[in-house]
């Protein structure tokens, strides 16, 4: 089954992204803050990463160029989760190597069209 | 005597008055000048006493000065010019300056007095001192005045200065509830919506009328609130001057095609939304993203305020010279007496009854076009519908040379 790595500091958003996902059947890891993250995902190479934007320490930008330094990690899809609503941050994110972005908030339906969009590829 | 003629005319014709008197005051002589500074005629004056020509108060004191002269020999005041008064026969009282000198001769000692009226001179001294004593008095009552103003600007300076400080600080305040509002409420807003979708799929096997209701008004209502959050932020971003279109070429009609498909979702039962293509380019030169923003709020208007089983038509035409697009509803329409005030900020129409919105979207749609430099009209009547027009004029020289 697929493997999904959530990075989310919030844990009601995180728990529910978890419960959707492994509702359909993906293999879940988490992670609350980005440094945890980089470790799982290296540890785990995940099919698919969500990644939270603002967090404490190391931030969604800062786990995005640390995974891009890896070779067992850089080429896993990677999908913002955002609460910044501006095209800028979007585009900001987009040119920085996302391959996709959320913008809080997104219901499951948009949360799994993205996920599948991206394993399709 | 030659001598003795010239010095006798030099005297005679001196503009200053001269007069001659021996050691007790008695005049022996007097010139014409003298005559006529004093107003008598010489045989009046000659052989009375010097106090005859000298007002009351200082008739002692020429006396005592006389007096003191001789008695004291004091030798320093001889020469010495002093402004005195001096008495005219019509009983008027001049200043004038003597001159004082002693003269031995033989036996006896005799003073000479040069007089020299001072009347104009003191006249205007007086009105010089008068002039000054006004100007003075002008200005210290300008500067009280200028005092007055400086004091007014400075208080008024300090009211400008701290109404501004509050201005800032409030939209500073203003500033930090919108970024808070947009993006500490969206945390929140994001777990609402996804235990709904989880509801909503939990939920599903059970078929529970209900259930489904409400969890489509909450995903409703969170859909509303996030409208509105989008909606502070544009207008924030608008008014910090912040929102600077970026211009680049793209096709239209891709993109009306991809808002339809995302708008279709969201339109009431047997809506539908028709779009159609004039022209044979699909090129524009514009922001795609705040262009996008506008026609999805348009959109998002038409649905809103039409109703079910109705057409909206969304019309793109690009022509050599401008781009214009259309969106035409067949819905509530706009009262007459509201349409001059439609793009203004918060407003909202007066018969939008409980239709849920912020007043801003028109208002962000109409800065959005003002920043591309295009302009939006719109033509309504109540219970009609609404087309709204944007136009923007293009030059395609680089579109048709690249097709060409």
């Amino acid at each position: 089954m697929k493997k999904v790595l959530v990075i989310e500091d919030n844990i009601d958003i995180r728990e529910n992204i978890i419960e959707i996902l492994e509702l359909e059947g993906y293999t879940l890891f988490n992670a609350d803050s980005g440094i945890k993250g980089v470790d799982l995902a290296l540890e785990h190479q995940p099919d698919i990463i969500l990644c939270d934007i603002m967090m404490p320490e190391l931030d969604g930008y800062g786990v995005l160029q640390m995974l891009q330094k890896h070779k067992e990690t850089n080429t896993i899809p990677f999908i913002f989760l955002t609460a910044k609503a501006e095209h800028l941050d979007q585009r900001e994110a987009m040119e920085l190597g996302a391959d996709d972005y959320l913008v809080k908030p997104f219901d499951g339906l948009e949360l799994l069209s993205s996920i599948e969009s991206q394993l399709n590829k | 005597m030659k001598n003795a003629d010239l010095l006798y005319s030099i005297i005679e014709n001196a503009i200053d008055g001269i007069i001659a008197i021996d050691e007790w005051g008695k005049i022996e002589s007097i010139n014409p000048s003298g005559c006529e500074i004093f107003g008598y005629l010489p045989q009046e004056v000659i052989g009375q006493n010097i106090t005859k020509l000298m007002p009351l108060p200082n008739k002692g004191g020429n006396e005592e000065f006389l007096n003191n002269y001789k008695r004291a020999d004091i030798a320093k005041l001889i020469g010495i010019g002093r402004e005195v008064e001096g008495l005219q026969k019509d009983g008027t009282v001049f200043p004038f300056r003597l001159g004082l000198s002693e003269i031995k001769n033989s036996d006896r000692k005799i003073y000479t007095g040069f007089i020299h009226d001072l009347t104009k001179e003191k006249a205007a001294e007086l009105k010089v001192k008068e002039y000054t004593g006004d100007l003075e008095l002008q200005v210290k009552e300008r500067t009280k005045s200028l005092i007055t103003t400086v004091k007014a600007l400075k208080e008024a300076k300090e009211e400008v200065s701290t109404m501004l400080k509050k201005e800032t600080e409030l939209g500073l305040l203003k500033s930090r509830f919108i970024s808070i509002a947009s993006h500490e409420f969206r945390t929140p807003l994001t777990s609402i919506q996804l235990s709904a979708s989880l509801i909503e799929q939990h939920a599903a096997p059970f078929e529970i009328v209900p259930i489904v209701k409400h969890v489509a008004k909450i995903q409703n209502s969170v859909g509303n609130l996030t409208n509105i959050l989008n909606d502070f932020l544009s207008l924030e971003k608008l008014e910090l001057g912040k929102e600077v279109p970026t211009f680049g070429e793209f096709n239209l009609v891709k993109l009306s095609e991809q808002i339809i498909e995302e708008m279709q979702m969201m339109t009431k039962p047997l809506q539908h939304i028709i779009y159609q293509h004039t022209g044979s380019s699909s090129l524009v030169k514009l922001d795609q993203n705040l262009l996008k923003c506008c026609i999805i709020n348009l959109i998002t208007n038409a649905i809103k305020y039409s109703g079910e089983n109705t057409f909206i038509d969304f019309n793109t035409e690009i022509q050599a010279d401008f781009c214009r697009i259309t969106i035409k509803d067949n819905g509530i329409g706009i009262p007459e007496s509201d349409q001059k005030h439609l793009f203004e900020a918060f407003f909202r129409a007066h018969n939008t009854g409980t239709i849920p919105g912020t007043g801003l979207g028109l208002n962000i749609v109409a800065r959005y076009i003002d920043l591309m430099q295009g302009s939006v009209n719109f033509e309504s009547h109540v219970n009609q519908g609404t087309i709204f027009i944007i136009r923007f004029q293009q030059q395609h020289e680089e579109s048709t040379s690249h097709r060409g």
